[in-house]
């Protein structure tokens, strides 16, 4: 602005900067600092609030289906059926707690291997172009609601490329091998949903090892396949075992699909062709049915919900932990 | 690698070949995800498009001796009709029938039927088109299996049983309600966090405490399932941990105020929508009559009269035929009459009389009969209302308080106990639920031992108060609230806010992070206080990087089903949201009970729900480049 002078001056309006010190201003003013101090501090502290209601909620209402007569903790923790409708009195978490652990198996085989093998492509293979064409297809990916990966397990996975692939290896096309609802197509989904997450972490954590590192390979003759797998991956471990552990825990935690696609039997899951009933699709069963609250199957849930964010929570602070810890510091 | 003798020794081609065999399968499974995506995309648009567009044909084989082809006018069958004697020629033309995807041609067979053939569609739609293709016959009609109007009637049309007919209105707009009250609480705190966490370097040792946890804090809360949250905000929100009752333990109530200001609640069991009209004779007295179909050129208002002029005559079966030249020819039983002139009937009641100095009035607009839970049932006459539907209040009782009358008989029903006695006093009682039959009012009270039943008639209750729901805010504004919230937006939107809080600390902090502190101390040299910095500094130049951030994270929740199927968003709602309390459809949940259907057809309604949720989404993302693009400066 060339009609205003260049520096500050000492009588610049109250919106300006004065050059006085915090200290001699008036008293309006530092309430006005302290109190947006305190907003922030405030804002700051609904997240420990969060925590804390996320927490106790748990407990509480999952203690309160422990005050149930027929249920013990110990039954629970241990048993091997799960059948708490229509008056059914087996409260065994295992059943849910196999299903969820399969389908996660099943999306591991798919992210894992696929995820970090497309991080290694982009960091280190692939052309600039082509890194910007598949990028944004995983950001794509990433975006895409889990209830659209369901319908995709139901609609094409299960019934069309399952039965395909399982019509090759049986005797005739009338032979169903795979149920309509089945673990593995649950989990195929599932895969494909936490297969951005693992690309962009691994990805990340490949980029962050140093060009030195690269080229004092490629100087003592290796080949770009040797400076990949020999030398970037292993420098970039703790990253790449974040981005998976990261991954294990979003398949863990992951509804929709499973709701969907998974069916709804609650059984020891063992075999991937038939359905099974995961933790979380569980609990989707107990409020689409209108659970009367202060059943036992309403507080079921709460006790579900609890060993489930257990075990998120345990895979999320040991990704963390993994990452924090044994990064290699290359400077 | 001069350490690993194993891997010297390998020959340089070998490794070569291994490398470009390593590169070929980092090709392939990188082509894979941009794979999936294509069939991903594919399946849902070819499912979704046929619903959202759609149309199939079905194709007839037809011989040229076939001399007409009809659609019958129910539209549920084709009739197909011979030249007499033909023979059944070999196929040498074909018909085709148009129908939307509902119709279900798969299933439809062709029956012969002598000179004859008819195809049965398994259902009736307008927009089905009959037309052939051969020698013989001009084609009727051509649509080219497109039908724009199809995507209108989805995206604003409501909720139905039927698949051609359901609409995606509702869930569209309940998402677009839970998106604006999760950003509104959302953003504010998220950016303010992100701050707190950036910019803020807390002096105090308390606050230095709180400011590591939350650090830590924020990536464990967004590694938190979406359904968690969706349970914990079920019991904050929703139930507001059982304090002010439990949204089961409701009853639905109407208040209804009368002209004179009376308040009569209970439920509406029957609207009787009669008008009632009274017309004065000069020689019969007055009768009533109730029609809905009085030929008026004007209608009248209540109390109103118009002059009425013509004749009235008694029939053998003691009916009036009024013959005027406002009304036309009425004819009424005489029974109905209710200010007859008895000596006038008796003096020569079958010779027609003239109607000169008559009257017509509106004296009534029928009835609403009430069962309340203090009187039993009340009828109230409709002229006692200004507007019947105006003066309805939609009326959630939680508590209801009763005064029985001293002398009252009472049954009290307690678990393991029943005692019938006679009050010797006024009483007081309250209880949670009422239930009424015919004249008896049971009153039950859930106490910890089991429920307590107080049965007595309505004679018995001397004055009877409701308690109604917490409420904050008048019922007609958009900010009206209840406690607990129930399954309303406002608690499905502050779930979704819990689920996407993390996520845009994250967003927040890292664009925060990226503002070079060059700009920092310029602001702090020119002796700004640590706040001045930030709002006048930090964060404006952060804002581009927090905008999108906060649309990804939007876009995120807009697509969540978990959590706001936990509040119970999964019923089948039938409006659009009006105030925060409402209850809501969402476009996640509504793709979820469509999928999750056992009428197959759903599915291809669950993908054109699917193609509206991912243009949703497309625009959110669109948006959030654009800004990235043209807002972003370079700070440095």
């Amino acid at each position: 602005m060339p009609t205003e002078p260049a520096y500050p001056t000492i009588n610049a309006d109250s919106s300006g900067v004065t050059g006085r010190s915090p200290r001699s201003r008036g008293t309006l003013f530092r309430a006005r600092e302290a109190m947006t101090t305190g907003a922030l501090v405030a804002c700051g502290g609904f997240s420990i609030l969060i925590t804390i209601a996320i927490v106790a909620v748990l407990l509480v209402e999952a203690a309160r289906f422990f005050e149930f007569d027929q249920i013990t903790l110990v039954d629970y923790l241990t048993g091997t059926t799960w059948n708490p409708l229509l008056g059914g009195e087996d409260f065994g978490m295992w059943p849910l707690v196999s299903g969820t652990i399969m389908v996660t198996l099943i999306a591991s085989a798919v992210a894992l291997p696929l995820g970090l093998i497309t991080a290694v492509y982009l960091s280190e293979y692939a052309h600039p172009r082509i890194r910007a064409t598949v990028k944004p297809v995983l950001e794509v990916l990433a975006g895409i609601p889990t209830v659209v990966y369901g319908f995709f397990a139901l609609t094409i996975i299960s019934p069309y490329f399952l039965q395909g692939v399982a019509s090759i290896f049986t005797s005739g096309p009338d032979e169903n091998v795979f149920d309509l609802y089945n673990s593995t197509a649950a989990g195929i989904a599932v895969g494909i949903m936490c297969l951005p997450t693992v690309v962009s972490l691994s990805e990340d954590a490949l980029r962050a090892v140093p060009r030195s590192l690269r080229e004092g390979a490629h100087g003592l003759g290796a080949t770009k396949f040797d400076v990949s797998v020999r030398v970037v991956v292993p420098a970039a471990l703790s990253g790449v075992i974040a981005a998976f552990l990261l991954a294990i825990a979003r398949a863990v935690g992951e509804t929709m699909i499973v709701a969907l696609a998974a069916g709804g039997a609650a059984q020891l899951a063992l075999d991937p062709t038939e359905g099974s009933q995961t933790m979380t699709a569980y609990i989707v069963q107990i409020f689409l049915g209108d659970a009367t609250f202060g059943s036992v199957e309403y507080h079921s849930s709460y006790a579900i919900a609890a060993t489930l964010f257990i075990m998120t929570l345990a895979l999320t602070i040991l990704g963390n932990i993994v990452l924090r810890k044994f990064r290699e510091a290359y400077d | 690698m001069p350490t690993n003798t194993t891997h010297q020794a390998k020959p340089a081609r070998r490794r070569a070949a291994v490398n470009r065999v390593f590169l070929l399968a980092c090709l392939t499974v990188t082509s894979l995800s941009v794979l999936i995506l294509a069939v991903l995309l594919s399946a849902v648009f070819f499912q979704g498009t046929r619903s959202l567009f759609g149309f199939q044909f079905l194709i007839v084989p037809t011989t040229e001796n076939v001399t007409s082809i009809t659609l019958n006018e129910q539209r549920r069958r084709v009739e197909f009709r011979y030249a007499d004697g033909a023979p059944e020629a070999p196929d040498d033309g074909i018909a085709f029938v148009l129908a939307p995807i509902a119709a279900n041609l798969d299933n439809a067979t062709i029956q012969r039927d002598g000179p004859k053939a008819f195809l049965d569609l398994p259902s009736s739609d307008q927009r089905i088109l009959v037309g052939n293709d051969g020698n013989a016959f001009q084609r009727i009609s051509t649509v080219g299996g497109f039908d724009p109007g199809q995507i209108t009637r989805f995206i604003t049309g409501s909720a139905s049983n039927q698949p051609s007919e359901t609409g995606f209105f509702y869930p569209l707009v309940g998402s677009i309600w839970l998106l604006v009250v999760c950003a509104a609480v959302a953003i504010p705190l998220g950016v303010g966090t992100a701050i707190f966490l950036e910019e803020y370097r807390p002096k105090s040792r308390p606050i230095r405490i709180l400011h590591a946890i939350v650090q830590t804090n924020i990536r464990n809360l967004a590694g938190v399932p979406s359904i968690v949250y969706g349970l914990i905000g079920l019991t904050v929100f929703a139930r507001v941990f059982g304090l002010f009752g439990s949204p089961g333990q409701f009853t639905e109530f109407e208040a209804i105020t009368t002209n004179d200001g009376q308040q009569i609640i209970g439920n509406v069991v029957e609207d009787r929508a009669q008008r009632t009209y009274e017309i004065t004779t000069d020689f019969f007295g007055s009768i009533q009559f109730a029609t809905d179909d009085l030929p008026l050129q004007t209608p009248l208002n209540l109390g109103e009269s118009t002059p009425v002029t013509g004749s009235i005559d008694l029939d053998e079966n003691f009916r009036f035929v009024i013959t005027t030249d406002q009304l036309g020819t009425l004819t009424l039983d005489a029974a109905l009459a209710t200010d007859l002139d008895q000596d006038a009937l008796f003096e020569d009641p079958f010779q027609p009389r003239d109607i000169t100095d008559g009257r017509l009035t509106f004296v009534g607009a029928g009835e609403l009969i009430v069962q309340t839970p203090d009187r039993g049932i009340v009828t109230i006459d409709k002229a006692n209302i200004d507007d019947p539907r105006l003066q309805r209040d939609g009326y959630l009782v939680r508590n209801h308080r009763y005064t029985l009358r001293h002398g009252a008989n009472v049954t009290i029903e307690a678990p393991g106990n029943t005692e019938s006695l006679t009050l010797d006093t006024r009483r007081t009682i309250n209880g949670d639920a009422v239930r009424l039959d015919g004249g008896n009012i049971s009153l039950i009270d859930r106490t910890p031992e089991g429920p307590t039943t107080w049965t007595f008639t309505t004679d018995a209750v001397e004055s009877y108060r409701p308690t109604r729901r917490v409420q904050i805010g008048d019922e007609d504004s958009l900010f009206f609230v209840t406690l607990p919230l129930g399954t309303s937006v406002l608690a499905g939107g502050l779930t979704l806010m819990l689920v996407i809080l993390p996520v845009v600390i994250i967003a927040s902090q890292e664009s925060l992070r990226s503002v070079p502190n060059s700009l920092r101390e310029g602001s702090l040299a020119l002796g700004s206080t640590r706040l001045q910095m930030v709002f006048r500094m930090t964060l404006p130049a952060a804002v581009p990087g927090i905008l999108t951030g906060s649309i990804l994270s939007m876009s995120r929740a807009i697509g969540e089903a978990a959590p706001i199927l936990i509040i119970g968003g999964a019923g089948f709602v039938t409006f659009a949201p009006h105030n925060l309390t409402s209850e809501f459809a969402a476009m996640p949940l509504q793709i979820y009970s469509w999928t999750a259907m056992a009428n197959r057809e759903f599915r291809l309604v669950a993908a054109s729900g699917i193609i509206v949720l991912l243009a949703v989404l497309f625009v959110f993302n669109a948006t959030a480049v654009i800004i990235r693009q043209k807002l972003q400066k370079p700070l440095s």
